[in-house]
């Protein structure tokens, strides 16, 4: 049986495709599809259109979610509920989100997969590599080996599924060229048995949201004033 | 009374820094709230070469110590994250804290699922003069403030900072003992397992005897723990479920470049350097720093993917673009000082809190820092 790999975009601004790690994530779900034989679904959220997808997605299906509140407007239970949505709607083999900070709350949409379905969680990926089976894990599903840094280490697993991933780089796969995008389908919110009146309740309690102003004057330095803040002891900095 | 719960992670017998830091957040938030302060330490084996951790937690005002032993190594999400569900359910905490770390990007959401809470990823928390969390949103320039009358679940929060006060003497301290399994009777395999952490051979065919509780197929199963709509769960036990039957898989440790033990200033170089890299790569040899390369061509240095660094006294970044400074954000120790040389163009914003960026063009300015008794 194909696997199926749903990935998930949050198009916070234009031009997001080609920041590092929303890259990384698009050419893993190019290479899940081209290498691994699975079926690529890749889930838009908010209303910046990706204009290019590396080759291999050309023919892929894009969702764009409509009337969805962005991430960060969204409260756990919200997110939550989401993920029940898209389990039943889609029955995901392997979840991908970026592992990039912007994305903090796909994050958790991420963690709601694994704690639903439930799933394995590998968040940090860094690298790549198809592989034969091991012995113990004789099976006819593409199998494949992630790395990722952790604690002064390099841990290597060839994920079982269902399995959600985080991609932050995408060593191991030669780059694809990119393609313009296919025609994304409009998903409504009543496909994946949401509400939107319910989410904008919860949303509306949420604080609203303040600017923060930032001064990167301050932090620019000469060389000497630098090494001089960079070598004082603690309590004189 | 309300827990605040700080999960301490531990590399070679040492605590690390941002963990030191989150238990002294912690401290400030159980003082500000009348709160019970337990530091969450999870360890494959406790013995006389781990005593002098649970004497530092207390140093680090800790009121309690819930010390899980027989967890399975590498710690990541497929070892950790059952003992986790288990701590939290048995002391569900008004504050998760946890420095910031690999492990905790990879586990944080998760127990945030777990708890219905608040995950802050980046924040600040303020006691004075009332309880705030600023949740502050990278990429979008803005923040959202919670007062304390906001917060009716958990809040999950990473500390990007180490400790800023010293630590106080050691003291007597309650230590809450629980052995990784436990809390589940009918699956001693895990617990046995947990007893041989650090035989990777045993772990993983630990792992490989827990396959059958893969529930991906069972749909009666599944459905027990969606959400609904209303955001409510279906049931209340999901928690515990879930985290046992996710499915695990050997994990293997694989031996990267080591970062010198002992280093306390690491060096990361990237694109725009490109014509100083045999320069910076003797400047460390000489120094004995490691050096870090950024970016994927060829050059010197452990490339980033490659390896994580927990904790540095200092960072020095040189040459960096932009996509490069925020991949460093990412993998290096937020809570060390930060100096940036050549780093082009200075970010509007960063998460790091002490960081300088030095002006002028790297052919400029390198020889004098090369010059400088760092």
């Amino acid at each position: 049986m194909e696997r199926r790999v749903l990935a998930f975009l949050e198009t916070v601004t234009a031009g997001q495709e080609r920041r590092p790690r929303e890259r990384a994530m698009l050419q893993t779900l190019a290479w899940l599809q081209d290498r691994c034989a699975m079926t690529a679904e890749l889930v838009l959220w908010g209303d910046t259109p990706l204009p290019q997808v590396p080759a291999p997605l050309a023919g892929a299906r894009l969702h764009r979610l409509v009337e969805m509140p962005p991430t960060s407007l969204m409260s756990t239970v919200d997110l939550a509920a989401c993920a029940t949505g898209f389990i039943k709607a889609f029955r995901p083999d392997v979840v991908l989100v970026s592992t990039s900070p912007v994305n903090s709350n796909l994050h958790l949409l991420a963690a709601a997969f694994a704690f639903l379905q439930p799933a394995a969680f590998i968040f940090g990926v860094t690298e790549l590599e198809p592989c034969d089976p091991p012995e113990p894990l004789l099976s006819p599903d593409p199998v494949f080996l992630c790395r990722r840094p952790a604690a002064g280490s390099l841990l290597e697993s060839i994920p079982r599924f269902p399995v959600v991933l985080g991609i932050t780089h995408c060593a191991g796969i030669d780059g694809y060229d990119l393609v313009p995008a296919p025609q994304a389908d409009p998903l409504p919110l009543g496909n994946l048995g949401l509400e939107l009146e319910l989410i904008q309740m919860r949303s509306a309690l949420f604080p609203e949201p303040v600017s923060i102003i930032q001064n990167p004057e301050s932090r620019l330095s000469d060389l000497e004033t630098a090494v001089n803040w960079l070598t004082a002891d603690e309590e004189e900095e | 009374m309300a827990l605040i719960l700080s999960v301490v992670e531990t590399r070679k017998g040492v605590i690390s820094q941002a963990s030191l830091g989150a238990l002294e957040v912690g401290r400030q938030v159980a003082s500000a709230r009348g709160a019970t302060l337990y530091a969450v330490m999870l360890l494959p084996v406790y013995d006389r070469l781990q005593q002098d951790l649970v004497a530092q937690l207390s140093a680090y005002r800790a009121d309690r110590v819930i010390l899980v032993t027989g967890v399975r190594e590498p710690p990541c999400h497929g070892t950790w994250v059952r003992s986790l569900v288990e701590v939290v359910d048995r002391f569900p905490p008004a504050f998760l804290l946890w420095g910031a770390s690999s492990l905790a990007a990879e586990l944080a959401p998760y127990l945030g699922i777990h708890l219905k809470g608040i995950y802050a990823p980046l924040c600040t928390i303020d006691t004075e003069p009332q309880l705030k969390i600023n949740w502050i949103r990278p990429g979008t320039r803005e923040s959202t403030e919670f007062f304390e009358e906001d917060l009716e679940n958990a809040v999950v929060a990473l500390v990007h900072h180490g400790p800023r006060r010293p630590p106080a003497a050691t003291s007597e301290i309650e230590v809450i003992a629980i052995r990784a399994g436990d809390g589940d009777a009918a699956d001693g395999k895990n617990a046995e397992g947990g007893a041989n952490a650090a035989d990777g051979a045993n772990a993983a065919g630990d792992a490989n005897a827990a396959d059958g509780a893969n529930a991906a197929g069972d749909g009666a199963t599944q459905d027990a723990r969606l959400f609904s709509p209303s955001g409510e769960k279906t049931v209340d036990r999901t928690g515990h479920r879930a985290s046992e039957e996710a499915p695990l898989f050997p994990v293997r440790v694989v031996p990267v470049a080591e970062i010198p033990y002992g280093s306390d200033t690491i060096v990361a170089i990237g694109r725009l350097a490109a014509g100083h890299e045999d320069a910076v790569a003797g400047w460390c040899a000489r120094e004995e720093w490691p050096l870090l390369r950024m970016h994927d061509g060829p050059g010197p240095g452990i490339g980033w993917w490659k390896t994580s660094v927990m904790s540095m006294e200092r960072v020095i970044l040189i040459g960096c673009d932009p996509e490069e400074f925020e991949l460093c954000e990412a993998q290096l120790p937020t809570t060390a000082r930060w100096l940036c040389l050549g780093c082009e163009p200075v970010p509007a914003e960063t998460g790091i809190p002490r960081v300088r960026f030095v002006s002028g063009s790297l052919k400029d300015t390198l020889p004098q820092l090369f010059e400088q008794e760092l």
